[in-house]
C-alpha cells in the first residue's frame, strides 16, 4: 500500500482511538477539564472547544462506538419490577396485560419476553423517558371491558436486599424487609388518554 | 521514532491470513439470526410505527437516525425483519458479504435508534463489531464469494495479495478495551467489586439470576471467589490476549461467558455476542486445527447402517 494510503488510514485509526478514549473519560476528569476550559477561555472560545467532543459524539453515535462499557459496574440493591396500571373512566384500576406482570407460558417467559427486563432496567435509569411507554400503553389498551382507559400509571415495586453477605448468612435471607414497597413511578404526572392521543400537542 | 513507526506499521498494516474471519463471520451471522428469531414475536410492538418506539408519538423526541422512521407509512416494519433475515443468511454463507455486512449494521443501528430503551448489550456489541466488519475481508474465508472466485479462476493462483490486518486489529483493540475501560468503572463505582460481594448481589437479583441456589452465595468466600475470578479473567484478557497465551485467554473467556450465561438470566445473547468476537483473535493456524478437529469429529461419527473404519479392518470377509 502507498504511504499516503497508510497515513490516511492511520489518521482514521487515531481518530477512532480518540473517540474510544473520549467516550470513557471518567466524570471527575470531565469536571476538571471543562472547569479549566470555562475558567481560562472566553465564552466563544470555550464554545469552539466544546464543539470538538460534540463532533466525536456525533460520529460515535452514528457508527456505533458510543456505548460506555460499564459491564455491571453498579449492582442493584433490591428486587424490583415496574407494574403498569390503567385507570378506567370509572376510576377503577386495571392491571394491563403486559409481560412480567401477567401469567406467561414457558415459551413466552424464555423467548418472547427476553428483552423485557432490560427495557424495565432502562426505564428505571431514564425515568424521564418513561412517558413514551405510558403513551404507548394508552394507545395499545384504549379500553377495558368496554370502558375507556383514561390514565396509565407506572408503579415501582421494590424490595431491598441486606447490605452484605455477612448479614445474609446471619439472617438466612438476602431481603432486608418482608414486604414489597410500592412507589409511584416515574416522578411525573400520570399520562392521560387526552394527551396521549395528541390533543395537548 | 522510527521504531514506533515500524511497530505501528507492523501492527496495523501487515498482511495476514484471513482464515479465522470465516468462523467469525459464521458465528456472528448465526447469532444475528437467533437474535432476530427471538425478537420476531415483539417486532411490531417494539419497532412498529405505533409501537413502543413508534414515530406516531411525535410529542416526544426521538432519534431520527433509523431506517424504520424513513419507511413508516411506506411499508410495514416487518419487511425490515425479513430483510435482516435474508441479509443474515447471505452473510453467514458469505454471499455478497460486504454488502450484507452493511445491511445488518444499518438494521442494528435502526433498531437501536428507534427506541434506545429497548437496547440490549448484544445489539451494542454487534453493531460495534459490524462497523469494523465492514472494512474486514470477511468474504475471503469459508464463503460462497470465495468459492465462486476460485471457480472463476479455474485453478490459476489468486492474483490478490493477502489482506491488511488493520480493520481486524481495530475490532480486537475495541473488544480488549471493553474490558480495560469497564474495570476501573467497576472498581470505582461499587464497593461490592472491591469487598467481593458483587457476585452475591448479581446472583440474588430476580431479574438476572437463574442459579437455583442463591443461598450458596450467602457465604462470603463463595462470592469472593466468583467476584475476584471475574475481575482477574476480564482484566488479564485485555493484556494477555496480545501475548502467546492468546488462544488460552480466548478459551478462558469463552468458559467465563458460558458460566455467566448458565448462572445469570437474560445475558445469554450478550455473552454470545462477546464470545463470537473472540474469533478475531484466534491465529489462522489455530483456527485451522480447531476446524479440522471439529470436521474430523463430525466425519468420524458412523451413521446408522454404515460400517466404521475399524469395522472394515477387523472384518475377516474383507481381509
Amino acid at each position: 500500500m502507498q504511504l499516503a494510503g497508510k497515513l490516511l488510514l492511520s489518521a482514521f485509526i487515531l481518530f477512532n482511538m480518540l473517540v474510544w478514549a473520549w467516550r470513557h473519560t471518567p466524570a471527575w476528569w470531565d469536571r476538571i477539564y471543562w472547569g479549566k476550559v470555562d475558567q481560562h477561555l472566553a465564552p466563544e472560545q470555550a464554545a469552539a472547544v466544546r464543539s470538538v467532543p460534540a463532533a466525536l459524539n456525533w460520529y460515535a453515535h452514528k457508527v456505533g462506538l458510543d456505548n460506555k462499557w460499564e459491564m455491571y459496574s453498579s449492582l442493584y440493591r433490591g428486587d424490583w419490577t415496574i407494574i403498569a396500571v390503567g385507570i378506567d373512566a370509572n376510576g377503577k384500576q386495571v392491571l394491563l396485560p403486559e409481560p412480567l406482570q401477567t401469567p406467561r407460558t414457558w415459551f413466552e417467559s424464555a423467548v418472547v419476553d427476553f428483552r423485557e427486563p432490560k427495557y424495565q432496567i432502562h426505564l428505571t435509569r431514564w425515568p424521564d423517558q418513561a412517558e413514551r411507554y405510558t403513551r404507548y400503553l394508552l394507545r395499545r389498551y384504549p379500553s377495558h371491558n368496554g370502558v375507556p382507559i383514561r390514565d396509565v400509571v407506572l408503579n415501582l415495586r421494590f424490595r431491598p436486599y441486606v447490605e452484605s453477605t455477612y448479614v445474609a448468612a446471619r439472617t438466612g435471607s438476602h431481603f432486608a424487609g418482608v414486604e414489597w414497597e410500592t412507589r409511584f413511578y416515574p416522578p411525573i404526572s400520570p399520562v392521560s388518554s387526552a394527551s396521549a392521543s395528541g390533543e395537548s400537542q | 521514532m522510527k521504531a514506533i513507526a515500524r511497530a505501528w506499521d507492523r501492527f496495523f498494516f501487515s498482511r495476514f491470513d484471513p482464515y479465522s474471519l470465516g468462523p467469525l463471520r459464521i458465528s456472528i451471522g448465526l447469532l444475528w439470526l437467533a437474535l432476530l428469531f427471538f425478537l420476531y414475536f415483539n417486532w411490531h410492538r417494539f419497532y412498529g410505527a405505533d409501537g413502543m418506539g413508534g414515530k406516531v408519538d411525535a410529542s416526544l423526541w426521538q432519534d431520527p437516525w433509523s431506517l424504520f422512521h424513513l419507511t413508516d407509512g411506506v411499508f410495514d416494519v416487518i419487511v425490515w425483519w425479513w430483510i435482516g433475515v435474508a441479509a443474515g443468511v447471505s452473510f453467514t454463507v458469505g454471499l455478497f458479504t460486504r454488502t450484507m455486512t452493511i445491511v445488518i449494521w444499518l438494521i442494528l443501528g435502526s433498531m437501536l435508534h428507534r427506541e434506545i430503551l429497548l437496547a440490549g448489550a448484544e445489539e451494542l456489541v454487534l453493531r460495534m463489531a459490524m462497523w469494523w466488519c465492514i472494512f474486514m475481508p470477511l468474504g475471503r474465508s469459508m464463503s460462497v464469494d470465495e468459492w465462486w472466485r476460485k471457480k472463476r479462476l479455474k485453478g490459476r493462483p489468486d492474483p490478490r495479495p493477502l489482506p491488511m490486518i488493520w480493520a481486524t486489529r481495530m475490532l480486537q483493540v475495541n473488544v480488549a478495551l471493553v474490558y480495560l475501560f469497564s474495570m476501573p468503572m467497576k472498581l470505582t463505582t461499587d464497593w461490592a467489586w472491591l469487598n467481593g460481594d458483587a457476585f452475591f448481589f448479581a446472583i440474588i437479583n430476580d431479574h438476572w439470576a437463574k442459579w437455583p441456589w442463591p443461598e450458596m452465595f450467602y457465604q462470603k468466600w463463595m462470592s469472593m471467589i466468583a467476584t475476584y475470578s471475574a475481575i482477574l479473567v476480564e482484566f488479564s484478557f485485555a493484556f494477555l490476549v496480545w501475548t502467546r497465551w492468546r488462544a488460552s485467554m480466548v478459551l478462558a473467556m469463552w468458559g467465563f461467558h458460558l458460566a455467566l450465561a448458565t448462572m445469570l438470566d437474560n445475558v445469554a445473547f450478550f455473552s454470545l455476542s462477546m464470545a463470537v468476537t473472540y474469533w478475531a483473535f484466534i491465529p489462522p493456524e489455530t483456527s485451522r486445527r480447531w476446524v479440522a478437529f471439529l470436521l474430523a469429529v463430525v466425519r468420524a461419527r458412523p451413521t446408522r447402517g454404515q460400517l466404521s473404519a475399524d469395522d472394515v479392518i477387523t472384518n475377516p470377509a474383507t481381509t
